[in-house]
């Protein structure tokens, strides 16, 4: 556990990418380019941010092949948008949203066909594992084991940093609910990660 | 649909999926005005208010006038718009012409005194309720509700659709009940019961005297403070349950799974209800154990812990 | 053993939460469905319609779908697998020793249950195709609650526990079903001029 622990500040530290104000300008160039209808002006967007839209995908579902059919959801919806980003957050933030909902229209989707059975295993049997190296594989395969109000906020607050505000926001339900899921995220997450240790 | 009211506050855009309804319709029909209504009739201050629409919106907010003010984008096939008083009774009403009930949609901003009584009741209808201080009453089969309680009795009940309830920290009773919908509740004091059959149900950063939660497979978060002498009473099938009071409890406890798991961080262990037979128990007081909660599932999991 | 206490254990657990990797590279490149998508639909200059009508379209022939699942799981009593009995066998006779005194649900609970189930199927016509599949898996739900306890019940009688779930359940079940009648005959009444 205290390894797990560790090794993940050190992730963390390799993790930090510069953003250079060269790429943002670009960004809102590609913007303004693919509102008019440019479909390369686009591609380059989606060369930029594919890779952040799909780690959120694929955190959501568990399943690469799901992640993936909800990135192609999220840019083809984002493509018919386009207009309504204003530009007031950035356009990664307002990809993730458009991702979220894709994600979320999904599992409503979903939820009406089958029965909802109890283990999440069960629900999503081929979950996929991300990959990070070491000890946070742990944490991984323990997130994926949250049930979804649980795991949604979680990926949303602690791995992606978004405030309850907005994790609330994108999720549709309230920040103090929002909260309420990750406190219980925690103290699951707690459990789980202790009895593998036992365990080990 | 833009504009702005008298008073100078903004209408609503309609949500996406009266959108798809409406588009539907205009694409079917060929290019269409809807038309725009607007009227306004005398009210009591602290009448009753019915109004019932089949799909679309329905956007009611209370304001300080003794009038009811009825904006409305009327999709084709709607017959009429029913507007009438009734000495205390305002009703509004959309009828739809026999055979037009697929595919037409109207969207309704409604103004209120605030100190209205509401019954609001739609089919595919969305319904926001706003600034009302009277009871509450409100159905939709499978739109989304949410509303602001403000010290009165609200019962919500939909079918697929969300239900939502922000209170005010002022007592009241609230019943919430959906089928497949989630059931989200915060800010309540008093008394709720809150059902869903597959739905979730959140009750959270509220004061119970009373609270009866209970779904079938629906997931339960119940993080909130239950009073002395207050009764929790918690029920699910398959469903996962997640107690936190926040606050001292002071109640008996008595928590029984058949195939679930109980994890509590306060309280005696959990034990076997029967060597022989699957079926896990937590019976103990703490407190003054002036309360009761009592908690049943037959396969979902407890998780129970105190702030 | 974890020694460290509780506190210090979740700050890690949230510093390693954010230390996980946001970015993943999906193993296909997703680009050329995502073009053949939009610039097809730029091409008809309809795209907007289109998307929305093969949505529309999609919630129809799942809907169909499941609907016709929940038919085979109610009324047909064939699938080993699961064992969902038709409404007909769901009969409670009450029995005084098994259930005790105080969950005898005596034959009014069996004659409105009875008046309500003969008009569920004709009010659930009166609804759409979206609504009554909600209906449905959510009666199939309850039901199949039902007979898990039933089972249990089979194997334990004097089970407390079990008495009560399924006695909330019954409730449910009529619940759901008087539920389903009023919203049917509302229905009716708003569209009837």
């Amino acid at each position: 556990m205290e390894a797990l622990l560790a090794t993940g500040t050190a992730e963390s530290a390799r993790e930090v990418v510069p953003v250079k104000k060269q790429a943002v300008q670009d960004e809102m160039h590609w913007v303004a380019e693919a509102r008019d209808g440019n479909v390369a002006a686009f591609e380059a967007l989606y060369r930029m941010q594919v890779d952040r839209v799909y780690g959120l995908c694929l955190r959501m579902t568990g399943n690469a092949s799901e992640a993936e059919d909800c990135v192609q959801d999220a840019f083809i919806q984002a493509w018919q948008k386009l207009d309504r980003f204003r530009g007031d957050s950035a356009f990664g933030t307002w990809l993730h949203r458009v991702a979220v909902n894709v994600v979320l229209g999904r599992m409503r989707k979903s939820r009406r066909e089958q029965d909802r059975m109890r283990a999440v295993s069960e629900v999503t049997p081929d979950r996929e594992t991300i990959g990070d190296t070491g000890g946070l594989q742990d944490l991984e395969d323990a997130v994926n084991e949250l049930p979804s109000g649980a795991r949604n906020v979680f990926v949303l607050n602690a791995v992606y940093g978004y405030s309850h505000n907005e994790t609330g926001d994108m999720l549709g339900i309230a920040a103090g609910t929002s909260k309420a899921q990750l406190h219980r995220a925690r103290r699951l997450l707690a459990q789980q990660l202790n009895r593998n240790d036992g365990a080990a | 649909m833009h504009g702005r009211r008298e008073d100078g506050t903004d209408m609503k855009r309609p949500t996406m999926r009266t959108l798809t309804l409406t588009v539907f319709c205009l694409c079917a029909a060929g290019a269409l005005a809807d038309e725009e209504i607007d009227r306004t009739l005398d009210a009591d201050a602290k009448g009753t208010v019915t109004i019932s629409n089949t799909a679309g919106m329905i956007d009611v907010q209370g304001w300080s006038r003794n009038e009811v003010n009825v904006i409305g984008d009327i999709g084709r096939g709607v017959e009429e718009l029913f507007f009438e008083r009734n000495g205390d009774d305002i009703t509004i009403q959309v009828k739809v012409s026999r055979g037009h009930h697929r595919g037409v949609s109207t969207d309704l901003e409604v103004r209120v005194p605030q100190g209205s009584s509401l019954k609001v009741s739609g089919v595919s209808a969305d319904i926001e309720v706003k600034d009302v201080l009277g009871t509450q009453q409100l159905s939709s089969v499978s739109g989304d509700v949410v509303s602001e309680a403000a010290g009165a009795d609200v019962e919500i009940e939909t079918v697929s659709g969300d239900v939502e309830l922000q209170g005010d920290d002022q007592e009241m009773v609230a019943e919430l009940s959906s089928v497949s919908g989630d059931v989200e509740a915060q800010n309540l004091v008093g008394e709720v019961t809150a059902n869903s059959v597959s739905g979730d149900v959140y009750l959270i950063e509220s004061t119970f005297n009373r609270a009866r939660i209970h779904t079938t497979s629906g997931e339960i978060v119940f993080h909130a403070r239950l009073l002395d002498s207050g009764r929790l009473s918690v029920e699910t099938i398959n469903g996962d349950v997640d107690v936190v009071f926040e606050d001292d409890v002071s109640a008996r406890f008595d928590i029984e799974s058949f195939n679930g798991r109980i994890d509590n961080c306060f309280g005696p262990e959990p034990v076997r209800t029967s060597q022989y037979a699957p079926g896990t128990e937590l019976k103990f007081t703490e407190g003054s154990g002036s309360g009761r909660v009592s908690i049943k599932t037959l396969n979902g999991d407890l998780q129970m812990c105190n702030d | 053993m974890n020694e460290m206490n509780e506190n210090e254990f979740d700050d890690k657990l949230m510093q390693a939460a954010a230390g996980l990797a946001k970015e993943v590279r999906p193993e296909n490149d997703l680009w050329p469905g995502i073009e053949a998508s939009i610039t097809s639909s730029q091409g008809e200059g309809g795209w907007q319609w289109r998307g929305m009508f093969a949505q529309a379209a999609a919630v129809i022939l799942l809907v169909g779908g499941s609907s016709g699942l929940t038919y085979l799981a109610v009324h047909e009593d064939r699938n080993p697998a699961v064992p969902v009995a038709p409404v007909g066998a769901l009969e409670f006779r009450p029995v005084s020793g098994s259930f005790g005194s105080h969950y005898n649900l005596g034959p009014d609970f069996q004659d409105a249950r009875d008046d309500l189930e003969s008009k569920l199927q004709e009010e659930l016509a009166n609804l759409s195709p979206e609504t009554r599949a909600e209906v449905d898996k959510n009666m199939t739900a309850i039901r199949n609650a039902i007979i898990e306890i039933n089972k249990a019940l089979a194997e334990e009688p004097d089970n407390v526990l079990l008495q009560d779930l399924l006695l909330s359940s019954y409730r449910k079940e009529l619940a759901l079903m008087t539920r389903v009648d009023g919203m049917a005959s509302s229905v009716m009444r708003r569209n009837d001029i």
